[in-house]
């Protein structure tokens, strides 16, 4: 059964955000537009640094005060645009309906303050409940994550890295929110550690309902919890797509790029497969499309003007000039 | 916790015994006769060294060493000024609290005005007030103590009319020395409050808050302040101590009998028993300070509460 | 364009701060000046007939006024009816830090020292001694056996009677202490009856006797030894004001008793007490001594600072009051081999006239002080009236020269020593003899310091100090060469000097003719000169209805002994 909205439960239009210092100013995003399904999860791919982070954080409106500024664009949702919100309703907003869970958990928690009071202070912001009821929800999510309730009072340096992630999610989910923003939850993370963490996410996500935002460098991931995905490359979305349409027929040279540089594991290989040349600087960026330097399939219009986002043959979007050139394979 | 109190209180007591042996090392190398000085000037060669006699003072270093550590610490017999033959016990026991109350009443002052300054400059960082908070800092290091006093008193006392200019009594009497005192406090606390507070401000954890949905404010005072604590303790407890010892000038422009004008004035008369004794006090009000500092730190960070348990209790496993 | 960076602002933030502050100093300064009188009904103050042709009154201000014959205000005092006034504030730059009777004597001829204790005998402000305790006292033909009669009714605050065994027992815990150097003195001292007792001196040196029974402070043995700090912090007096309140180098309140043991009548001018309630405060900072006369925390300010007297001349809310203080500033020779100067007679003669004394009085004092024509200020006992009309050691620079020329000095540095105190007549000094052509290298050290060599001779050249109590105090100390180790304070032996001085200091021997022999014999040797006498200056509120002034010996007013007007 399939359930329809008018309009789709987040939809991120022409987002531009940039930083700035007195010398220079970094495009850190530069329009992107997306659109999140209501119990769906939007995978967002790229490098460290293409601006997934950004994102995520001008949902939230929580980037930092001082040097960063949303330029353009809208970000709504349910129909409302978050970018014209108060202050006062995206605190309302924040921690209830969308909620974020941070790359590195051994900093992400406040180290002076007791672990089950972090959870509980989200708790106690987003309810009126007694403090009493308030402290045996955070225990009850402290469970949720497989924390034994007694380690309520203690603090963040007497867990491990993985147990402190697990009390991030902890803070994030407790008050069920409809949005989850995870960036890169388990990067930082032992490997054995990471196939926990995300099937806890995963549980939880399936109980509770929620969307997610799940933003990650690792093409294993996507392709084992998204949806959707979104290929991102010096802040803009390159390709967009269900999870099928991107990993089977990848349109754009940079998500062909990504897919060659995973080593095969049944192939004898000697060397990697790496993009050629690097990620450029987001403060100077290429002229026309910001790939065009390290493309196999440039041309000279690539160089100059606007890069347009055509559907590809199997239905999804790819911004590119010349789809046809690389579908063929027609490189130099 | 206990132990490593226990320790540290420990510890105190070789630190005073150094501070009075030095003391004492010191005062009794000095140039000077305290019998000459006494005897103000119309005394014969006989009189001097019969005074001299009186007061032990012909009597070898070490002799004298060991009747001084034995009288104060073993006996508790401070003695008496040789100067006014007023017991050090009592002249310290009334003397102490006023400089006590003024370090405290300056204490607080400096940090009810430096924290608030300085997360004002920290919070608005690179903008006007930012530079308002730290120009007022500035100014703050950069007055002399004894200048601001006199302008104080002009304005509050002769103009005004509404403060004491001197003396000692109820709590108004302490009002215009404290302000002398704190300029200095406030400067280095506001300077100290705003680096913490932009080191803290960048991190992550703030930024967890504030996904959570806490409000600018708790952000500021609840998460941010409490970690940026550290430092502006240390800060806070250094203040404090300079501030016993340091309040001669502002002892003597206000007329307020303290600690600071008692040493000084033992000091300028070879009072042997005034300085030693004072210097001991001190010694031993300042390492309570810095005890009192330490375990603030432990409340305030768990972290550090942690290793002194962990310091403690290390010593008594390896055995 | 160029903006406006951080450090800009600050520069500008803390220069503007900055100039704002010193404006609004000098905004706060200048309120002073015109202020109305309060009330006219204090006149002037009595001068007296002034006997001193060569007083420099230092100030022609309106409001100012030089006290000089103190024994003419005193006189006058008798006959006058005055009213009582009710309290009085006064402030004092020196501080009191116990009211113990047996300590040193620092302070003890300071006049708010006769509210806290009765005495044997009072010393006046113009240096005579009257009996307190004492009804009369006589001395045996041996010159050296005192014997004192005490009223028969002196009592203390708590009743209890003092009789002579408590003065001799005073006498000799003062004897063993050895805090008073004039004790030292005393050979025996032995009780007659209750109220008589005998004090054999060791030696007949004129006014020893009464300098000993002036610092004799009247106390109960029984209420001192109840005392658990010796009356440190609380005493219990036989004087005519109790303490109620006392913090130690702070602040002293005084309330007059109604049962002081001695009858009205009997007082003398110098002992009456026409004040009811009296507060001593002590106030360091110079500043503060203003701004407290200014904003009433005290109503007058005893021995003020001079550097701020001017601010309070020609100002008509207040009366400055200057009287000949007790300490005169002198200058020794060296007397030790090691130093030229010691054997060179032309050249000591040759520094002490180089010396323009009102140069130094207008450079060092502001012009208030007197010239001293010897060592002592006139009041003191022993000083011979005609000195003030000799020539004493007059400056002329053109004769320092011929001496200079006739000495054997060759252009070396002379050491000048002093107190911190003293440095700007030092300057002065050295400026002067520099102008004849004498090198002089300054030696200026704190007075702890001083004091470890501060009668040794061969330590320096030339030495300032400054004395008081009386012209015998200032021969056995300074010029006595058994005094000290190496000779007298200028480590010098002069035989003859010592005969004539053992000579005149016997009571029988001390006259004005051979006291004249002895300043004479210095002066012509050039040992030592007195330079200059400072006045002790009193500013006080306008209001305060003062007719007659009693000045105490060390030159402050005797605020309770004076006399008013209400």
């Amino acid at each position: 059964m399939t359930e329809t909205k008018n309009a789709p439960f987040l939809e991120i239009n022409d987002l531009k955000v940039e930083y700035f210092t007195k010398e220079s100013v970094v495009h850190a995003v530069n329009g992107v537009t997306l659109t999140l399904e209501k119990g769906k999860t939007l995978g967002l791919v790229g490098e460290t640094g293409a601006g997934k982070t950004t994102v995520a954080k001008s949902i939230l409106r929580i980037l930092p005060d001082v040097g960063a500024r949303i330029v353009g664009g809208e970000i709504k949702l349910e129909g409302r645009d978050l970018l014209k919100s108060s202050e006062a309703e995206m605190r309302q907003i924040r921690g209830k309906r969308i909620s974020m869970i941070f790359q590195d958990p051994m900093t992400a928690l406040n180290p002076v303050q007791r672990v089950g009071d972090q959870i509980a202070e989200v708790i106690a912001l987003h309810s009126n409940e007694s403090a009493e009821a308030v402290r045996k929800r955070a225990e009850d999510m402290l469970e949720m994550v497989n924390i034994p309730r007694e380690r309520y009072s203690e603090y963040p340096h007497q867990f491990s890295g993985g147990m402190k992630q697990r009390v991030v999610i902890a803070i994030a989910l407790a008050c069920n929110p409809e949005l989850l923003l995870a960036d890169e939850p388990t990067t930082a993370l032992d490997v054995t550690i990471q196939a926990q963490v995300l099937r806890l996410i995963a549980q939880l996500r399936d109980k509770l309902g929620t969307s997610m935002m799940l933003i990650t460098h690792d093409m294993g991931v996507v392709a084992t919890h998204c949806d959707t995905v979104a290929v991102v490359y010096a802040g803009s979305v390159v390709e967009y797509g269900t999870k099928e349409q991107v990993f089977d027929h990848p349109t754009h040279p940079y998500t062909i790029g990504l897919f060659g540089a995973i080593p095969n594991m049944n192939v004898d290989e000697r060397w990697l497969h790496p993009i050629e040349g690097l990620p450029p600087d987001p403060s100077h960026l290429p002229t026309g499309c910001a790939f065009h330097p390290r493309c196999k399939y440039a041309t000279e219009a690539c160089r100059t003007g606007e890069v347009p986002t055509v559907i590809t043959p199997d239905g999804h979007q790819c911004r590119c000039h010349n789809t046809d050139a690389v579908l063929k394979g027609e490189g130099k | 916790m206990l132990r490593y109190t226990l320790r540290r209180l420990l510890w105190m007591i070789p630190i005073v015994l150094g501070v009075a042996i030095l003391v004492f090392t010191l005062m009794t190398f000095c140039p000077g006769d305290p019998a000459q000085i006494l005897l103000s000037g119309s005394a014969t060669d006989e009189d001097i060294q019969a005074l001299r006699d009186n007061l032990g003072l012909n009597d070898p270093y070490l002799v004298r060493l060991g009747n001084f550590l034995g009288n104060t610490f073993l006996k508790f017999d401070l003695g008496s000024s040789w100067m006014t033959k007023v017991a050090i016990k009592d002249e310290i026991a009334t003397r102490l609290p006023r400089t006590f109350t003024l370090g405290i009443i300056s204490l607080l002052i400096s940090v009810a005005v430096g924290i608030p300054l300085g997360i004002i400059a920290a919070v608005n960082q690179g903008r006007l007030g930012d530079n308002i908070a730290t120009a007022l800092a500035l100014i703050g290091a950069s007055i002399p103590g004894f200048w601001l006093a006199l302008l104080l008193i002009l304005l509050f006392s002769v103009k005004l009319n509404w403060l004491p200019s001197m003396g000692i009594g109820g709590v108004k009497y302490y009002i215009l020395p404290a302000l002398t005192g704190c300029t200095y406090g406030i400067a280095t606390l506001t300077r100290q409050t705003r680096s913490s507070m932009l080191d803290v401000i960048r991190s992550d954890y703030i930024t967890t808050a504030r996904s959570k949905g806490v409000s600018e404010l708790h952000v500021i005072t609840r998460h941010a302040l409490k970690n940026a604590l550290i430092p502006i303790i240390t800060v806070v407890g250094t203040h404090f101590g300079m501030m016993l010892g340091g309040q001669m000038i502002t002892e003597t422009i206000f007329s307020i009998p303290g600690m600071g004008s008692y040493i000084i004035g033992g000091v300028n008369q070879r009072d042997y028993p005034v300085v030693q004794i004072g210097s001991i006090f001190l010694a031993i009000v300042f390492s309570l300070s810095m005890l009192v500092v330490d375990l603030l730190y432990a409340a305030a960070d768990p972290r550090i509460k942690a290793r002194y348990s962990q310091s403690a209790k290390r010593k008594v496993k390896t055995k | 364009m160029k903006t406006l960076t951080r450090r800009d602002f600050l520069k500008v933030a803390s220069i503007g701060s900055a100039s704002a502050a010193a404006l609004l100093a000098l905004a706060s300064c200048g309120s002073k000046g015109g202020e109305t009188a309060g009330s006219s009904a204090g006149t002037n103050t009595n001068t007296g007939t002034g006997t001193n042709a060569s007083a420099s009154t230092g100030s022609t201000a309106s409001n100012a006024t030089v006290i000089e014959d103190v024994q003419q205000a005193a006189a006058e005092t008798v006959e006058t009816e005055s009213d009582i006034l009710d309290e009085l504030t006064i402030g004092m730059g020196g501080f009191y830090t116990s009211l113990a009777p047996v300590r040193n004597g620092n302070y003890q001829w300071q006049i708010f020292v006769r509210y806290l204790f009765d005495r044997v005998i009072y010393r006046t402000g113009d240096r005579r001694y009257i009996g307190q305790g004492a009804k009369e006292w006589s001395v045996a033909d041996d010159g050296v056996t005192y014997t004192v009669e005490l009223y028969d009714y002196i009592t203390d605050a708590e009743g209890n009677p003092v009789t002579a065994e408590d003065v001799v027992w005073m006498i000799e815990e003062s004897i063993a202490a050895k805090q008073k150097a004039c004790y030292a003195k005393i050979d025996t001292v032995k009780v007659i009856d209750a109220k008589t007792f005998e004090v054999k001196m060791k030696s007949d040196v004129a006014e020893n006797f009464e300098i000993c029974m002036a610092s004799t402070y009247l106390v109960a043995r029984k209420a001192f030894e109840a005392s658990a700090d010796g009356f440190a912090t609380a005493s219990v007096t036989t004087a005519p004001y109790k303490v109620t309140e006392f913090v130690a180098s702070n602040s002293c309140a005084m309330e007059l008793r109604d049962d002081y043991w001695q009858k009205e009548e009997l007082l003398p001018p110098e002992l009456k007490n026409r004040v009811k309630k009296l507060t001593y405060k002590t106030i360091t900072e110079v500043s503060q001594q203003q701004i407290a006369l200014e904003t009433g925390v005290v109503d007058a300010f005893a021995s003020i600072n001079a550097t701020i007297v001017h601010s309070f001349e020609e100002n008509n809310a207040y009366q400055v009051l200057s009287a000949p203080g007790a300490v005169g500033q002198n200058i020794y020779c060296s007397g030790h081999e090691s130093r030229p100067i010691a054997s060179d007679v032309n050249l000591r003669r040759a520094i002490f006239t180089c010396l323009d004394v009102d140069g130094l009085i207008k450079g060092a004092q502001d012009g208030r002080a007197e010239p001293m024509h010897d060592f002592v200020p006139r009041t003191s006992t022993g000083y011979v009236t005609k000195w003030d009309n000799e020539d004493y050691f007059v400056y002329n620079p053109e004769k320092a020269k011929e001496y200079l020329k006739e000495s054997n000095y060759k252009g070396e540095a002379l050491i000048l020593s002093g107190g911190t105190s003293v440095q700007k007549v030092a300057q002065l000094i050295q400026g002067y003899c520099l102008a004849v052509g004498i090198n002089i290298e300054l030696q200026i050290e704190d007075q702890a310091l001083l004091s470890t060599h501060a009668n040794d001779g061969s330590t320096w050249d030339l030495a300032l100090s400054n004395q008081g109590n009386g012209l015998i105090n200032v021969w056995t100390n300074r010029f006595d060469n058994t005094a000290y180790a190496m000779g007298d304070a200028m480590s010098r032996h002069d035989d003859e000097l010592q005969e004539l001085l053992e000579f005149t200091w016997q009571v029988k021997n001390f006259t004005e003719e051979n006291i004249d022999k002895v300043h004479k014999y210095i002066m012509d040797n050039a040992y030592a000169r007195g330079l200059y006498l400072p006045f002790t200056i009193t500013v006080q509120r306008a209001d305060i209805p003062l007719t007659t002034p009693i000045i105490a010996s060390s030159g402050e007013i005797d605020y309770p002994a004076s006399a008013y007007t209400l």
